[in-house]
């Protein structure tokens, strides 16, 4: 099987019309035409650590001020999440430590793995990693779950003095750490993946 | 990446190489961004590191309420920190709370600060740190505005200090022997609240209770040593000889508690941070306190008295005459065999005398007390114990000078005190007293008294039930009727008859000695007026002479021999005769001639008669005669007034004439004499009076 690029020619990502290799703009949506981003990685790598940068105090400061007429309540994700299920509502615990932290995470590593896989001309299955890093893209906005309940509770839990609900500096934090990561998995170029990869070819052959 | 190509179809001259042949990788533009977060959040982390303040380390020994990371420090309730860690010190004894305070606070937190938790705590006075129900506690720290050496451990209050931060005051100590009203009660001064007091402790030696507190900037002044404090809690009532009495100061310190105070004179040293006062149990004693101690010169003194009375108590008044000096401070017992020679318990008060109220100079002191007493004790001065009421039988202490009492003086070196002598015990029991009594009437022999009168009464039935007795009636009345047949005899009957006829010859005389009288005024004969009176006074000179003659032979008449008695009785009547022919005699009252003459009569009788029986008969008359002379000179009063009514009625009469005529001079000697015989007449008459029987009897 010939890719575009050893067929010469080169795929619009915008409009998906093909033009040879040479062509710098698409003539039909105007989109650069490159045929591999030369800074894909690059890129990846500077969201993936600007996220994790932004990661690590959103999970260290408190995600939600709950106030009441007594007391004051700062949680963070985690201990949120353990307070949930010390209530018994182990489902939304689960559900709060699986789109806050297990996606997030292995995000993370998954990313790095893929970026380290690529740089390293890796010979492991590239079918496997394009499905990885589909399931990354899928699944790495529904991280921002615990934020949209965030922004929804502090919207309509504001009962004056009996009780309100407010954003934590964590819950900043993590949406940028959310934003930062679906960039860097967007900046992923995949056919990067393909490339180099004699072996993945006759896989992917096969497979066809 | 070798761009090999293997089909034909694809352009060759594709000039992708040119790009794929820059070897160095070009660096994205999206690096910015992690490191634009990186230096926000190391910028952050620096700024709050920088912007950290110190921590400081606060025990307590109760943070009840306070959270880490929750709890805020507040300075006049401004957030200023927030509690980081609560911990435990030592021992667990004590509770730690880590504060960490703003940066810009705290230079000021030094060694004044002081810390406390603030609770909401609901008193009678209102409702305190109310938001702390719902925020929870916070600490509240005080401290001055001036930046000192900072500190960063410290010691919480377990309440908050009496001063309110920025408020100014003075800090001193209360304690009373009973209680203090708690709940910080006010300080209230006419009505207003011008301090407080803390929380109430009792002392170490647990004998008294303290408090800390607090008189507010301004009101300072009005505390000064001569100051009294007392307890206005709650209400009095009163029953006395003024009426019934209810005070209540405040409805607020009914509830709580108050305090209030009286600076009782001038002068005085200041409230300072180390001042101590009483607080008093009411204004009596406050006063009385004052009374006492004045403004703390009271001197200690001791006696021990050889009576152990009950009845003397801690508080009874001891005095100098009336005037209350001083009062017992405590009383308790003293044995001392080596001392008092016995084993006996003794009664050893201390007492505490003020100066002041003896009236000593107050500078005098102790010293200048004791030299006073010195000088009074030699001069007898002594303590002893009086009733101070007969009702209760409460003893207090006099200072009495004693009348030769033993030598003795004040022993300075006693212990605890100069020891002031005593004397006996001056105490009426009046218990005792009443008990005595009952005992002596029930010693009283009423079974024997009973005994005897019954058995007096049953000899007086046997008596009256006599037959001699009874017959003694028979013979009493035989008796009675014997004296009434004298009495009815005519002998007796015949006397009211003579009497009267005596009475009637007297009247006559006086009559016409009225009517010689009259005739004297008349006829102004002043010659006989002066005759009459030289006549009458040598009558009267010669009378008392007759008189003894008369008695001295009455008096012999009993005893002698009736020949003897006649003869005496002849010399007496010849004398009598003599006399009664006188000229001056017969001028005389006619009835005492008639008076004369009976006696002569009666004389005559008893010489011509010869039985010696007829004697008693004759005594008797001789003694009527005698009453009838008396009953006649008993007269001679009336005719001595009368001669002087004719003497003041001649002097009225001849008052009129010319004062300086001889003839009113001779008129005036006449009426002079007049007077002076009446007066002769009245000592006669007089002398008559008193003893009349003397004429007759000599006796």
């Amino acid at each position: 099987m010939t890719t575009a690029k050893e067929a010469g020619l080169v795929a619009c990502r915008s409009c998906a019309s093909v033009w040879p290799v040479a062509q710098e703009h698409c003539d039909r949506c105007g989109a650069r035409l490159v045929s591999r981003h030369e800074t894909s990685l690059q890129q990846v790598m500077a969201w993936w650590a600007a996220g994790l940068i932004c990661y690590i105090p959103a999970n260290m400061y408190p995600m939600l001020v709950t106030e009441t007429l007594t007391s004051t309540q700062r949680n963070t994700i985690v201990g949120g999440a353990f307070e949930i299920a010390h209530h018994g509502e182990y489902g939304i615990a689960a559900i709060v430590l699986i789109a806050s932290v297990l996606i997030p995470i292995s995000k993370f590593m998954a990313i790095a793995y893929l970026c380290l896989s690529v740089h390293r001309h890796s010979a492991q299955s590239a079918l496997g990693r394009q499905r990885l890093y589909e399931v990354i893209e899928f699944v790495g906005r529904w991280s921002m779950i615990d934020v949209f309940v965030v922004a929804i509770l502090s919207s309509l839990v504001q009962l004056s003095v009996v009780a309100s609900i407010h954003p934590g500096p964590a819950s900043l934090t993590f949406a940028l750490s959310v934003i930062f990561t679906m960039l860097s998995a967007r900046s992923f170029d995949t056919r990067l993946i393909w490339d180099r990869s004699d072996c993945n070819n006759n896989e992917l052959t096969e497979a066809a | 990446m070798s761009n090999t190509p293997d089909h034909d179809t694809a352009p060759e001259e594709v000039p992708i190489e040119t790009k794929r042949h820059r070897r160095l990788p070009r660096f994205s533009l999206v690096w910015l961004v992690p490191l634009l977060a990186l230096a926000v959040a190391l910028g952050v982390a620096w700024q709050n590191y920088a912007d950290r303040g110190p921590l400081i380390e606060v025990s307590f020994r109760n943070a009840e309420g306070v959270l880490s990371g929750e709890t805020e420090l507040r300075h006049r309730d401004i957030a200023v920190g927030y509690v980081e860690d609560v911990g435990f010190g030592e021992n667990l004894e004590t509770v730690i709370v880590s504060i960490r305070v703003d940066k810009e606070m705290a230079r000021f937190v030094d060694a004044d600060a002081s810390f406390w938790v603030v609770r909401p705590r609901v008193s009678a006075q209102g409702v305190s740190g109310l938001d702390t129900v719902l925020s929870g506690v916070y600490i509240e720290g005080a401290w001055d505005g001036t930046p000192g050496e900072p500190q960063s451990k410290f010691d919480g209050l377990a309440d908050a200090p009496l001063l309110e931060v920025g408020q100014g005051g003075t800090v001193f100590h209360l304690f009373s022997d009973t209680s203090l009203p708690t709940g910080n009660p006010p300080i209230i001064f006419r009505g207003v609240e011008i301090g407080r007091i803390g929380a109430a402790e009792v002392s170490e030696d647990g004998l008294t209770v303290e408090a800390e507190a607090v008189i507010f900037e301004p009101f300072e002044r009005l505390v000064t040593s001569s100051t009294r404090f007392w307890d206005i809690s709650g209400f009095s009532f009163s029953l006395d000889a003024a009426g019934a009495r209810l005070d209540i100061t405040s409805l607020a310190s009914l509830i709580t508690g108050g305090v209030t105070f009286e600076t009782m004179a001038s002068g005085g040293e200041p409230l300072n941070k180390d001042s101590v006062f009483e607080l008093h149990r009411d204004e009596k004693t406050a006063r009385e306190d004052y009374f006492i101690e004045g403004d703390g010169t009271a001197v200690d003194f001791m006696m021990v008295f050889d009576e152990n009375l009950s009845g003397l108590s801690a508080g009874a008044p001891v005095q100098i005459g009336g005037l209350r000096v001083g009062e017992v401070a405590t009383i308790s017992g003293i044995v001392d065999e080596d001392r008092f020679g016995d084993g006996d318990v003794r009664l050893l008060a201390t007492l505490r005398l003020n100066p002041g109220r003896i009236g000593l100079d107050a500078d005098a002191g102790e010293e200048g007390l004791l030299d006073y007493l010195d000088e009074r004790v030699a001069n007898g001065l002594r303590g002893q114990l009086r009733n101070a009421s007969l009702l209760t039988g409460g003893l207090r202490i006099d200072l009495v000078e004693v009348p030769d009492a033993a030598p003795a003086s004040i022993d300075r070196n006693a212990d605890p005190f100069p020891q002031i002598p005593t004397a006996p015990a001056e105490v009426r029991n009046v218990a005792a007293s009443a008990q005595g009594l009952l005992q002596r009437v029930d010693d009283l022999p009423v079974e024997e008294l009973l005994e005897s009168a019954i058995a007096f009464l049953d000899e007086s039935r046997s008596l009256v039930g006599s037959e001699a007795l009874q017959a003694a009636p028979d013979e009493l009345r035989a008796t009675l009727e014997a004296v009434r047949a004298v009495a009815e005899s005519d002998e007796i009957s015949a006397i009211p008859g003579q009497i009267s006829t005596l009475a009637e010859g007297l009247q006559s005389a006086a009559d016409r000695l009225n009517s010689l009288l009259e005739d004297f005024q008349e006829q102004a004969i002043i010659a006989s007026v002066s005759e009459l009176i030289d006549s009458v006074d040598s009558a009267v000179g010669t009378f008392p002479g007759l008189a003894a003659q008369a008695s001295a032979i009455l008096s012999d008449a009993e005893k002698v021999s009736l020949e003897t008695l006649a003869d005496r009785a002849n010399e007496l009547l010849a004398s009598v005769e003599a006399v009664i022919d006188q000229d001056s005699t017969r001028d005389l009252p006619e009835q005492v001639s008639a008076a004369l003459v009976e006696l002569k009569g009666t004389l005559s009788d008893l010489r011509e008669g010869n039985l010696i029986s007829n004697a008693n008969a004759t005594f008797a008359s001789a003694r009527d005669a005698a009453d009838a002379l008396a009953e006649a000179s008993a007269s001679l009063p009336d005719l001595a007034e009368r001669l002087s009514g004719v003497a003041s009625q001649a002097g009225s009469a001849f008052a009129s004439y010319d004062r300086d005529s001889e003839f009113n001079r001779d008129l005036r000697a006449a009426i002079r004499q007049i007077e002076s015989a009446a007066g002769a007449i009245d000592r006669l008459a007089r002398q008559l009076q008193r003893d009349p029987s003397s004429l007759i009897t000599g006796r």
